[in-house]
């Protein structure tokens, strides 16, 4: 999906990783404040409490200890007091413990030690130091850590739900940002599309919010602004030039026509070359300046309903006699009548280029057909000519739509080479594409025409 | 003998388009310059006007517009370096009655000035049908008759026979023929309108009406009835 690669998506995210990831900092530092270094304070009390009261077990013997145990136990300021004494014979004194704490090999315990009283059940943690003496005695001094307790649970448990939570809300905040400013990068490149595929004046839409998208885009306007500015400096620079080049033609033609006939015959030959050379001059530079124009988009295309069917039928009555001449065969297979919309000039100059081309190359091998046919797909249609003559190299497949591009064996056969070029610029000015297929024999040229509206 | 005024400021093309026209018989009036071929097509009666498309003061067109709105109705050819089809159509628009593209031969543009001068006035009623020798053609039924005897023609050769008898006696080029039997513009590779041509004059000729049509060389075609 598009909307992950975004990085306005992976901004969000690494946004919502830092935030969370301070959040988490927080937690752990009012986690130390509130949990570590108390419960560090309550030990180090416990250990002095604990190296007091073993030392009075040794000097002043059990008796007295329990009793100044019981003492401290009944002292009401908090953290509540814990003690538990095991007598060298196994006998357990407890002090404000409920039960005989389990003892193992190590120095601290923590345990549960809730009391249920008049009906209430009180929560107590009791941490607790344990101390084994000489004698087989267990001495066990411990305070009241439940209220540290609690804090480190809610920090816990805040650290559980929240942390993920504000990743999530992250994400979908950051999908919901990305499609939000995915729609306005959008408008932006829709229109640069639109004005590269020819509509010069086509601007970006500006939100009026004047954000950094709107400045953007009137920074884009700008610059298209100077692309349709030179764009119709161009196109009057090659109108001049289509006079141009015509005007000397044109002139050269007028004085040739004043010489009527040479003396010389050599000359005369050579006058008739050379008018012929210009006839054939004069048709090259037009072909040649109608081909830029309708590349450049400036050869207006008709957009009226045609009848391709007909077209074909139409081209077919022009060529008949000379494919007939030849000994060629013109076979039309159509498949349906639909109109559809385009130029109906260009189209029958496109679709008599191709019956041209198709008989000039078949006619001049032993070619014997060639075949039209016409077919409709929900994209648009399809005009394919065949023919079974002299047909292409491999290699120059991938060229013959080229300005002047002939292959080394039509060397042979009149041509200028601008034929399928003109097709070629026909096509794409409709939106369309120029297929070419080695067929053996012969050559395959497909013209696909997207369905137009009508 | 036709009296014609060319506005067409390339000294060469002018002195071109002069001579030759003035050699076939037909006298000229020159103008170098589109308002004094303006004041030149109002003050006098000319029989066709040759128009250059490009000129230093006015765009052709603008002068062509001007002459239509003051009522004259002198039939236009324009001289253009620009081919496009839109063109074309933006000149008959502006009232031309022919577009020719430079560079042209002086027989293409003779044929056409020759053509375009002698059209029958637009209030005459549309003719359906000619007569011509042993020709009957029956516009309506698109019928050809020769001696009385049905002659079995193609649409398009039909066609090519109503342009030769519309323009009977006039020289018709090739270009005249594709422009006005065919329905598209375009530019054919290979001219095939000799074949055409060609094809119709052997049904006519087995018809019994030989040589109706003759070829006229270096220029095109012409109908004629007299040997």
């Amino acid at each position: 999906m598009s909307v992950f690669r975004s990085l306005s998506l992976r901004l969000a995210l690494t946004a919502a990783g830092v935030f969370a990831a301070s959040f988490a900092c927080l937690l752990a530092a009012y986690y130390w404040v509130n949990v570590t270094r108390p419960t560090q304070a309550l030990e180090r009390r416990i250990e002095a409490e604990t190296g007091e009261l073993t030392d009075g077990l040794i000097v002043d013997g059990a008796e007295a200890t329990t009793r100044r145990l019981a003492e401290l136990a009944t002292i009401k300021t908090r953290p509540l007091f814990f003690a538990a004494y095991r007598s060298p014979e196994g006998h357990w004194r407890l002090f404000n413990l409920p039960v005989a704490p389990r003892i193992t090999d190590k120095k601290w315990l923590k345990t549960d030690a809730d009391v249920y009283q008049e009906g209430l059940e009180i929560d107590r943690y009791a941490l607790l130091r344990v101390t084994r003496l000489k004698n087989g005695a267990v001495l066990v001094i411990g305070r009241d850590m439940e209220e540290i307790e609690e804090i480190g649970e809610l920090i816990t448990q805040a650290a559980i739900w929240v942390i993920p939570l504000t990743l999530a809300l992250s994400l979908a905040g950051g999908m919901l940002m990305s499609l939000a400013i995915g729609r306005r990068l959008d408008k932006i490149s829709r229109a640069a599309l639109s004005v590269m595929e020819g509509d010069l004046s086509n601007r970006v839409p500006l939100s009026g919010s004047n954000d950094d998208f709107d400045r953007l885009a009137a920074t884009l306007n700008l610059m298209l602004d100077r692309v349709e500015q030179g764009y119709f400096q161009v196109r009057q620079v090659s109108d001049n030039v289509a006079h141009e080049l015509k005007r000397p033609i044109a002139r050269v033609s007028a004085e040739l026509a004043f010489i009527d006939k040479l003396e010389d015959p050599a000359a005369q030959r050579a006058f008739l070359r050379v008018e012929q050379e210009i006839i054939r001059l004069s048709r090259l530079i037009n072909s040649l300046l109608r081909i830029s124009r309708i590349e450049a988009g400036r050869h207006p295309i008709a957009k009226t309903p045609v009848s391709l069917a007909r077209l074909i039928e139409d081209v077919c009555d022009y060529y008949r006699p000379e494919a007939e001449r030849q000994g060629l065969q013109l076979t039309v297979k159509s498949s349906i009548e639909k109109q559809t919309a385009g130029d109906p000039d260009l189209l029958f100059q496109l679709i008599a280029n191709l019956i041209d081309n198709a008989i000039k190359f078949s006619g001049a091998s032993a070619g014997t057909e060639v075949q039209i046919t016409l077919t409709q797909s929900q994209r648009g249609h399809l005009i394919s000519v065949a023919d079974d003559g002299i047909g292409s190299a491999n290699e120059d497949i991938s060229r013959l739509g080229e300005r002047f591009f002939r292959g080394d064996q039509v060397h042979e056969i009149k041509g200028d080479g601008l034929g399928l070029s003109l097709c070629s610029a026909i096509v794409k000015a409709h939106g369309g594409y120029l297929q070419f297929r080695r067929l053996n024999p012969g050559l395959e040229v497909r013209a696909f025409l997207p369905a137009g509206d009508l | 003998m036709l009296k014609i005024l060319l506005i067409e400021d390339d000294v060469s093309i002018s002195n071109f388009v002069q001579s030759g026209l003035r050699s076939i018989g037909h006298s000229v009036v020159a103008a170098d310059d589109g308002r004094q071929g303006l004041i030149e097509a109002t003050t006098e009666e000319f029989d066709v006007i040759i128009l250059d498309r490009m000129l230093p003061s006015m765009d052709g067109l603008k002068i062509l517009q001007a002459l239509r709105a003051s009522g004259d109705e002198t039939p236009v050819i324009i001289l253009s370096a620009l081919g496009e089809v839109d063109e074309r159509v933006r000149g008959l628009r502006a009232g031309s009655d022919d577009y020719l593209t430079k560079p042209f031969s002086l027989i293409e543009l003779t044929a056409r000035l020759e053509a375009l001068a002698r059209r029958p006035q637009k209030t005459e009623p549309h003719l359906t049908s000619f007569a011509i020798g042993p020709i009957n053609m029956d516009l309506l039924g698109q019928v050809v008759r020769c001696h009385g005897k049905r002659v079995d023609l193609t649409a398009r050769e039909f066609r090519i026979l109503t342009y030769f008898a519309r323009n009977e006696g006039k020289v018709v080029t090739r270009n005249m023929l594709l422009e006005a039997v065919w329905d598209y513009n375009f530019d054919p590779q290979t001219n095939i309108v000799d074949q055409h041509v060609s094809k119709l004059r052997q049904k006519l000729d087995a018809a019994g009406s030989p040589s109706i049509i003759q070829t006229v060389r270096g220029a095109g075609y012409v109908l004629r009835l007299d040997n």
